[in-house]
């Protein structure tokens, strides 16, 4: 069954218009996935709460660029990748600029499907670098290429940690049904 | 596929589980939060975006006067300056040329006495600074009868204001007066 709400590149001109009803639209849209990433990325429900929500302010204070941009939906991820860079980096976590959520409390995420939340806690438990990457990837929807501009990583680089980062999910998952 | 990577199954099986879309909305309350955000932000710019256009409004007003006030100055200063340029040719002056000429030209039929006396009175309120009779002399020396005609009036005039009802020697062209 198709979604009937508007794609977030159709509201562009509504967005910029600063329409809060487009905006209410776009939330509806990619909220559930912003979270998640924002869940992922950065192992809290709260701080994904917060994330979100800045992220929709940034994106009101910069509307007008919203019409020039290539897709909507990958400029809000990548909102919230320097968001949650910055976040980190604020509580001076290492390696990477994600660091490590294993020293977190578990996330009271709260998926009705216990797949999605196993894979939310196998992806929490990558490490920094692999996991920005995955999340980016799976959740904002970037390219390689795209994702190798945001990080300041060559996207042979990126290719590679992403691959890695599969590998080890699947070890993680194989793990806990076992 | 964003950009094709060639994964073995087991891996593209784990990446499309992590690509689904994700089985729970956000909460009511984050909904709530955001929205609220957003209307706060929007309505903050636009108050923003109202107050620049109204200050730049009001500034229009007294701009606009202190530049009509300073044309205005500057009007003035230059139509004083003209009108200042033409003291220079009159008879305090030692420049007999446009007096002998209005006189030259009035027509003495349609003459107004008044405008007379008050020409008599130019011509003799501040001796001092009279022209003498070489002035007027030069300005005429091309047209003797005009000159004449303007020497005769001028001692009339003198006459009038209670000046010496003599000849005066500067009718034969001597520059200081004289008893005959």
């Amino acid at each position: 069954m198709t979604d009937p709400r508007p794609e977030p590149d159709d509201l562009r001109a509504a967005l910029a218009a600063g329409d809060e009803s487009a905006f209410r639209d776009l939330l509806e849209r990619l909220g559930p996935r912003l979270h998640r990433a924002a869940t992922r990325l950065l192992g809290s429900r709260t701080d994904a709460d917060d994330a979100v929500q800045e992220v929709f302010v940034s994106l009101v204070r910069s509307r007008d660029r919203l019409i020039e941009v290539k897709s909507v939906s990958s400029y809000a991820f990548v909102v919230l990748y320097r968001m949650g860079a910055r976040l980190q980096k604020a509580r001076q976590r290492q390696p990477g600029l994600l660091g490590n959520l294993e020293d977190q409390a578990a996330p009271s995420v709260g998926p009705t499907d216990f797949d999605e939340e196993m894979l939310n806690r196998a992806v929490q438990s990558l490490p920094g670098e692999q996991r920005e990457v995955v999340v980016m990837r799976t959740d904002g929807g970037l390219t390689f290429a795209e994702i190798s501009e945001l990080t300041g990583v060559n996207s042979n680089t990126v290719a590679s940690r992403y691959r890695y980062a599969l590998e080890k999910l699947r070890e993680e998952l194989k793990t806990k049904t076992c | 596929m964003l950009d094709p990577i060639n994964l073995p199954e087991e891996l593209r099986e784990i990446e499309a589980d992590l690509s689904r879309e994700p089985s729970a909305e956000i909460s009511q309350e984050l909904h709530a939060k955001v929205m609220s955000s957003v209307h706060e932000t929007i309505d903050r710019e636009r108050h923003a975006a109202a107050s620049r256009r109204s200050k730049t409004r009001h500034l229009w007003l007294p701009l606009s006067m202190v530049s009509l006030a300073t044309a205005a100055c500057v009007a003035l200063i230059v139509a004083r300056f003209i009108d200042q340029k033409p003291n220079r040719w009159r008879l305090s002056h030692l420049d007999p040329a446009p007096v002998a000429q209005q006189y030259a030209n009035e027509d003495e039929s349609g003459a107004d006495d008044a405008n007379e006396d008050n020409a008599g009175e130019d011509l003799f309120q501040d001796d001092s600074s009279l022209p003498t009779i070489q002035h007027y002399r030069l300005a005429l020396s091309e047209s003797p009868a005009d000159w004449e005609a303007l020497v005769d009036r001028e001692l009339d005039m003198f006459q009038e204001l209670g000046g010496d009802s003599q000849p005066i020697r500067w009718r034969q062209g001597t520059s200081s007066l004289q008893d005959d």
